[in-house]
């Protein structure tokens, strides 16, 4: 009997709970997709490092999971409060009627959980779609190959759903018998009687708190746009920021009100003043609320876009000259001596060289005493130069390092790119890029067109022809710094600053079976009396790429994550707020219609009504991402735009789209209801 | 005089096949223009029920409405809010204003629904506000204001779009006595200067002795009918309250 009335009940009351059945369902399904990635990553060809960095994400969002948990609680709390206050009436009568506390509340209870386990299964459903979604997604965005697409369920993703949700559902199950409990007769069967008082507010002020606000916006905007992050005054700009946003709130209703006021001939046309006027009431009790959720906004903004951008950083890092499969490197510590042939050592040691390798080559690397700031003199001015590049040209800024021709021409050899000819006088720079920047080389390019000439151990050099190489002689060279290439006397009296062994495999080997082999002779063949190294580290193409791949799906699912989880407490907490302040004046707009109003011109006031509120605070989260985003930017140059940041924004922008619109529509529509429904 | 309103044979029902209420049943009349016309009757006599037809809130079971000439039982429903904005002024016992507009604000809504250019808004109230004596308090939100200044600013929104006719449901209802005469007051100058046609339902017979003509309802029927004539409103207000006493109703004497 009871669970008849509460399944009744529940689908009459089914426009209202639209909002908290579309937020219920969106969390089951975004939980449930961010954690069951580890076993999705089936469907991808991995490589060890690969799955080890899957282990690790898998491991991450678990973590992210509970802080998501507990948000996605509270917001399920809120709307599920929102809901309560809505039927205190219909459970006033209950209570005449004679019905006990506790049968209501365990009404109450039947409804969540039919609610409840509606939400979870459909959420689960669209979870499982979407994960494959996402891992067809991830694997177009990084280029790993699908090994066969087939549908993956993940039990323990499910589980671990169920039962989170689960505890949230026991807590708002609790939260209601302990409200139910408190309900007091009269004011439930006047709840409907009792409305907000409307304070008044002097419009004046509104416009003077209104210029305040933008004062305070624009100094914060101007001390981040100039001081940049890195500053003691950003403390000093956000602060200032969020009072602007809190002041720009609580006054622009009132401004706005006084603007149009100005412009009769719109003001007191149709129902724009009756909008107005709504807006500016509601936003007088609930401006604290809209600036939270418009500083929620920037930052989704900020954590979806920044994300796209960092995990894109990540990925042009590979970008970064990696000619050699992999290179070993030795550096001299204190007087221990270099293996002058590091093959030979690694050979003598019983790895295996020939096996694997069908080319290598020896670099050593010297240390000059010529300044990046010596060369650069006269051409460039320091205070044009990118941030990124400007320590190496301060005072005591970094020398150039240097390698001998042969050397070089060796390893150039042993990887297939071009050989560099000179005189015995002359010199060259190795300047890879870096991320796609040449802003080095292009320099590196105008000092030797101007002719600069260097003088070492007595001798002068000068400029060899075409003298600029982006070819560099080790593996993942980051730092961008310049190395000389000396004709080969020049450098015989110099420090040495690492040796290096770069190797190019066989067609067909695999790297990770290369590296057990010599993981074992090493162990093997260890003897506590030698002291020469045989290599201090060495950096794997395949690695580095699989490495920076890991990362950039970290950081990109984590912001997607926390961005989508924002987003949905942002949205669902303005719809309830508009519905719960179109419920409140159901009978203004009654009277609306009593005055004659048409119904599409109560509609169109209630929609426009519903947009301001919800473009609003968007708007200004947008302006504030703007500037934030163009400092952090500036900062970093991590905002590179190619063709996967630009795939990664429109997929950012849908799910904004599509999360933000979809709670409008809902806001829209529920409202609608609401008021046809008190039409009689 | 021409005929503003014209009621014929306006039924009412409530309820299914067995159980059938007839809340309004079998009612005829006309009002002329410039009547100040009163509708008396108990509570559940069917005068509610009745106003709200002829308001086009509901639709009646059967019969016919006709307001200047037009049948408004069979217009469709975006015509009714054409005719309910253009042709009725409403006055409610709760005086129905929006707090969140002023008091000019909430008149002028009336002629913004109506789509009337933004200049004309302007000297229309100013007029009207000088008529009902609330110019001080345009400035000012329902909740700075007295009973009695909600609703003769309510009257102010009924009358201001000139409507063919005005319907005032108990607007004294909620009223203390002064505030209660003062309004009165302001509907016979408006009926008297405007020539401004109201139909009132009210179940006080103080208020009821207000108007020119009364018809008195009971169960859904005509029971009587009253003219004032010549006489005065003490006269009048007698000659009520010995209907009320027949319909065996209210029976309070205000004087």
């Amino acid at each position: 009997m009871f669970s008849k009335i509460a399944f009744k009940n529940t689908m009459r009351s089914i426009r209202d709970y639209a909002v908290y059945f579309f937020t219920m369902t969106l969390g089951v399904c975004l939980f449930y997709m961010f954690n069951s990635i580890g076993e999705q990553q089936a469907m991808l060809v991995l490589s060890e490092t690969q799955k080890q960095n899957v282990q690790r994400l898998t491991e991450m969002m678990g973590y992210v999971s509970i802080f998501v948990s507990f948000i996605l609680g509270f917001l399920i709390l809120y709307a599920n409060r929102f809901l309560i206050r809505r039927r205190k009436k219909e459970m006033g009568i209950y209570l005449t009627l004679g019905m006990s506390r506790f049968r209501i509340s365990g009404m109450l209870i039947g409804e969540t959980l039919l609610i409840g386990i509606f939400s979870l299964g459909i959420g689960l459903l669209v979870g499982t779609f979407g994960a494959q979604a996402l891992s067809v997604f991830t694997a177009r965005l990084f280029q790993a190959d699908l090994s066969g697409f087939y549908f993956i369920f993940s039990r323990e993703a499910c589980l671990k759903t169920v039962l989170y949700f689960g505890v949230i559902f026991l807590v708002i199950m609790a939260f209601n018998t302990v409200s139910v409990s408190r309900l007091r007769l009269i004011e439930l069967l006047y709840a409907d009687r009792q409305n907000e008082k409307y304070r008044v507010k002097n419009l004046w002020i509104s416009v003077a708190v209104f210029v305040l606000s933008i004062l305070c916006l624009g100094t914060a905007y101007a001390i981040v746009l100039k001081d940049g992050m890195f500053q003691e005054s950003l403390s000093t700009a956000v602060i200032l920021g969020i009072i602007g946003t809190v002041l720009f709130f609580f006054s622009l209703s009132g401004f706005l009100l006084r603007l149009m006021q100005a412009g009769k001939k719109w003001y007191y046309k149709n129902l724009n003043m009756f909008v107005l006027r709504q807006i500016n009431a509601r936003i007088n009790t609930a401006f604290l609320s809209i600036s939270v959720i418009c500083l929620m906004l920037f930052v989704t903004i900020c954590t979806l876009a920044g994300g796209m951008s960092i995990s894109n950083l990540v990925a042009s890092q590979n970008e970064i000259d990696m000619p050699y499969d992999i290179s070993f490197t030795c550096y001299p510590v204190e007087d221990i001596q270099l293996p002058e042939d590091m093959g030979a050592r690694m050979e003598e040691k019983g790895i295996p060289l020939g096996k694997y390798a069908k080319a290598r080559s020896q670099v050593t690397v010297y240390m000059t005493d010529i300044s990046h700031m010596e060369m650069a003199q006269g051409i460039l001015n320091i205070s044009e130069i990118d941030p990124l590049v400007r320590p190496y040209f301060e005072e005591e800024g970094v020398i150039l390092r240097a390698v001998s021709l042969s050397e070089y021409n060796s390893a150039m050899k042993a990887c297939g790119r071009s050989e560099m000819r000179m005189a015995e006088d002359q010199y060259g720079i190795i300047s890879p890029a870096i991320s796609q920047n040449t802003m080095m080389q292009d320099l590196a390019r105008q000092i030797m067109e101007d002719g600069k000439t260097i003088s070492l151990g007595g001798k002068t050099y000068t400029p060899a022809p075409e003298g600029v190489s982006g070819n560099s002689v080790t593996n993942r060279d980051y730092s961008g710094t310049w190395i000389l290439i000396l004709p080969d006397e020049a450098v015989k009296n110099l420090e040495i600053s690492q040796r290096v062994l770069n190797l190019m495999y066989k067609d067909g080997v695999k790297e990770d079976e290369f590296l057990n082999t010599m993981d074992y002779e090493l162990a093997q063949n260890a003897s506590s009396a030698d002291t020469a190294p045989i290599y201090h580290m060495y950096v794997s193409r395949q690695q580095e790429i699989d490495n920076a791949l890991g990362v950039r799906i970290m950081v990109l699912y984590l912001a997607l994550y926390i961005g989508i989880v924002f987003l949905i407490v942002s949205a669902a907490v303005l719809a309830l707020q508009q519905l719960s302040d179109v419920s409140d004046s159901v009978g203004r707009y009654a009277l609306l219609r009593k005055l004659g109003a048409e119904e599409s011109m109560v509609n169109r006031a209630l929609i426009s009504q519903t947009a301001i509120y919800f473009f609003i605070p968007l708007l200004l989260a947008i302006v504030h991402s703007i500037v934030g985003l163009t400092v952090v930017n500036r900062e970093f140059s991590i905002l590179y735009m190619g063709a996967q940041m630009l795939e990664g924004a429109i997929f950012a922008g849908t799910i904004f789209l599509l999360v933000y619109g979809g709670y409008f529509i809902l806001a829209c529509l529920g409202s609608r209801a609401m008021l046809r429904r008190t039409r009689r | 005089m021409e005929t503003i309103l014209s009621v014929q044979d306006l039924e009412k029902y409530y309820g299914g096949k067995n159980n059938v209420t007839k809340a309004v049943d079998g009612i005829s009349f006309t009002v002329a223009e410039g009547q100040f016309m009163g509708i008396m009757g108990a509570s559940g006599s069917g005068k509610t029920t009745l106003l709200n037809c002829i308001s086009t809130i509901d639709r009646a079971t059967s019969g016919h409405i006709y307001v200047r000439g037009t049948d408004i039982t069979e217009l469709s429903s975006k015509r009714l809010s054409k005719f309910r904005r253009s042709e009725l002024g409403f006055i409610f016992q709760d005086f129905n204003l929006l707090d969140t507009l002023t008091a000019y604000e909430n008149i002028a809504l009336a002629l913004t629904i109506l789509k009337t250019p933004a200049r004309e808004i302007a000297p229309r109230i100013k007029l009207m506000a000088e008529r009902l004596e609330i110019q001080d308090i345009l400035q000012k939100y329902p909740s700075q204001m007295s009973g009695g200044q909600k609703q003769r600013v309510a009257a102010a929104r009924a009358i201001i779009t000139h409507p063919s006719l005005i319907l005032a449901d108990e607007p004294t209802g909620a009223l203390d006595s002064k505030s209660a005469r003062l309004l009165l007051e302001s509907l016979e100058t408006l009926n008297r200067d405007l020539s401004a046609t109201i139909l009132m339902v009210t179940h006080d017979a103080f208020t009821a002795s207000y108007c020119s003509r009364i018809l008195f309802i009971k169960d859904g029927r005509i029971f009587n009918e009253l003219q004032r004539g010549t006489d005065t409103r003490k006269q009048f207000f007698d000659r009520i309250i010995e209907v009320v006493a027949l319909l065996g109703g209210d029976s309070t004497n205000v004087f």
